[in-house]
């Protein structure tokens, strides 16, 4: 039997050629972007101003700092295109033989998969924060009065705060996580429709049948999403303590939501959802 | 090798291997290839060669030694015996032919030697 | 010799169309055998039945005491047609994955395979012709280490030489207790190598016989097989 860790290995591996793609990509169009920017601006020398202090700065370190924001600006473009991009490289793996011939539960099969779609996504936001910073950090250095402005800031954060940034956090995650497993309901769903209507159906037939059922489905998850949300709105077993219920509860009702899609596509993925024939 | 497909194959492997051994390519008391190598040079399965090997065994013409592998006997009466054998299953089949072609048994022995006679003038049309 | 693989009941539909019914089949360990059938008999079907790749079949199988899809995985070895890669991936890294993946691939073996085969490591998959493609898929095949091999039409489309080599493979990789099976719409080419031959026809096993009991009988495999097609005409 293939271990876990092994298969999560391997799809992670699998799954970053395509972080490290879109990374480049994104990269090459924000240095495209800066240096149209740069000619735009005709050489001026710029300045910055902090406070009510005005410093002029080197253009190389302007540049770099330019480029930083760029990178910024982009990275929720390069996010929504890589959630497309891993979605559909999920659902190939699901239907794979090659990958679906690997001798491993099926609930580890799929929860493989999501996992790494998922942490591979991290990696991509990892390797954008470290070139904003690293891209920013001579401006931050060689400024003085940025360097204390950043001395004087507080980053005092009370128990509350870590406590909501932490809510925050998870919420990210269970979000992340639901987008996938969503993605695999509908998918995996409508295929197990499929293998049950008679054949010799048209194409044009085959085609509006899917989208029915692909958009029954949405319907039904909306239907049960708002259910679920009202019910466990209602009903609030522990209070993050902050007064308002907001987080926990939604944390709550998230989880299982995650927990239940992921139920049924492992159930579709073990009883019906067949490999692709090669 | 070509086998007949209507004949099982670990006969015709036997026949084979008789073969070899009359016609010296396999001598008394040597060594035989192995299971695997004469699989590969006759396209069988080795599960074939196996049972071909195994009723040789049976019969004596072979003898294994443990970890060594199959051996052709040095008995020579068996080997001669068996050399005669092969000739008679073709003595067999060459009167049946020549049956089928309308040549009677006591008529055998003259057209024989009298083809005998002329082989060499044959011999001489095949070189050409 | 003890039973291998034992198939009791199956039923398979899809799209509401049966392709398989009532099957039963039981293999020993330690053979070849040819699972014989015209295209479309369900000859490829049964086999990804086996490996636990088609899905929501009715019946019981069992492979050496494995009766989950996922145990079946480890005990048998499937040609896979190698989709799950891109056509820019060479074999060195299909040979990455499956060492990786499978337990029991052994590399080495691997290595001896390909250099039999005469298969360049840092060729792509879409370098290769049909031939070497199918080659390589069956050196992947035989580097693991299982109780069953299924070869899903191992001969298609491929030239005299590659039919050769892989053949000669089969007799020189094949572990003497595993089993392997080899689906094939035409004999010829198989039949000298064969213990058994499993006739697929009307959606169904119709035939399980060992090949010296057919040849007993003064008939050949192929004969054999085709007698099962020469009723239809007469129809």
């Amino acid at each position: 039997m293939t271990s876990f860790n092994t298969l999560f290995n391997r799809m992670f591996q699998e799954k970053s050629k395509s972080v490290y793609l879109i990374y480049l990509i994104q990269a090459f169009a924000t240095l495209c972007f800066t240096i149209m920017m740069t000619v735009s601006a005709g050489g001026h020398s710029q300045e910055v101003v902090v406070g009510n202090e005005r410093e002029s700065i080197n253009p190389i370190v302007e540049f770099l700092f330019m480029f930083a924001v760029m990178m910024f600006m982009t990275s929720f473009i390069a996010a929504f295109v890589y959630w497309i991009v891993s979605s559909v490289k999920n659902e190939r793996i699901n239907r794979s033989q090659t990958w679906r011939l690997i001798p491993i539960s099926d609930t580890k099969f799929l929860l493989s998969n999501f996992g790494t779609a998922f942490f591979t996504y991290i990696w991509l936001g990892i390797l954008e924060i470290a070139t904003v910073i690293v891209a920013s950090l001579p401006l931050l250095l060689s400024s003085k009065e940025i360097k204390i402005a950043l001395q004087r800031s507080n980053f005092d954060f009370s128990a509350q705060d870590w406590g909501q940034l932490l809510g925050g956090l998870f919420l990210i995650i269970l979000l992340g996580y639901a987008w996938y497993a969503v993605v695999s309901l509908i998918n995996l769903s409508s295929r197990s429709i499929m293998d049950f209507l008679p054949s010799g159906s048209s194409k044009v037939l085959v085609f509006f049948v899917r989208l029915v059922t692909v958009i029954v489905i949405i319907w039904l998850l909306a239907y049960a999403g708002t259910t679920l949300f009202s019910v466990i709105g209602r009903f609030t077993p522990f209070d993050f303590g902050t007064g308002d219920s907001g987080v926990g509860t939604t944390l709550l009702a998230f989880l299982a939501f995650d927990v239940i899609v992921t139920l049924i596509d492992i159930l579709l993925l073990n009883k019906f959802v067949e490999a692709k024939q090669n | 090798m070509e086998f007949k497909d209507n004949i099982p194959i670990y006969l015709q492997i036997e026949q084979y291997l008789y073969r070899q051994i009359a016609l010296g390519k396999m001598k008394a008391g040597e060594k035989i290839p192995s299971v695997r190598k004469l699989a590969l040079e006759l396209t069988v399965n080795v599960n074939t060669v196996q049972r071909a090997l195994q009723e040789m065994n049976t019969q004596g013409i072979l003898y294994t030694k443990r970890g060594e592998g199959n051996f052709v006997t040095e008995d020579t009466e068996l080997l001669s015996k068996t050399k005669q054998s092969l000739i008679n299953n073709e003595l067999d089949e060459f009167v049946q032919n020549m049956e089928k072609l309308g040549v009677k048994q006591d008529e055998l022995v003259s057209t024989l030697t009298d083809y005998l006679e002329h082989s060499e003038d044959h011999n001489e049309d095949h070189n050409e | 010799m003890s039973d291998l693989l034992t198939i009791k009941d199956l039923t398979y539909k899809k799209n509401q169309k049966t392709i398989l019914k009532d099957v039963d089949l039981t293999l020993t360990s330690g053979k070849i055998v040819a699972l014989l059938g015209e295209n479309g008999a369900g000859k490829t079907t049964l086999m990804r039945i086996i490996a636990g790749v088609a899905k929501n079949y009715k019946g019981q199988i069992d492979l050496a005491g494995a009766t989950k899809e996922a145990e079946r995985k480890t005990k048998l070895s499937f040609t896979d047609g190698l989709t799950g890669f891109s056509d820019s991936t060479k074999i060195v890294q299909i040979v990455r994955f499956y060492s990786t993946i499978f337990q029991d691939f052994d590399e080495n073996e691997f290595d001896e395979l390909r250099k039999f085969m005469k298969l360049d490591p840092d060729m792509k998959l879409s370098q290769l012709s049909r031939g070497m493609r199918e080659k390589l898929i069956i050196a992947l095949t035989f580097a693991r280490k299982a109780d069953l091999y299924l070869l899903d039409e191992p001969f298609g489309g491929i030239d005299a030489m590659a039919r050769k080599k892989i053949i000669n493979s089969i007799i020189l990789w094949k572990d003497e207790k595993s089993t392997i099976l080899i689906s094939d719409h035409f004999v010829n080419e198989i039949s000298s190598l064969l213990d058994e031959v499993v006739i697929v026809k009307n959606h169904t096993v119709l035939e399980h016989k060992s090949a010296d009991d057919i040849r007993q009988n003064n008939k050949s495999i192929e004969e054999y097989y085709e007698s099962f097609y020469a009723d239809e005409d007469d129809e």
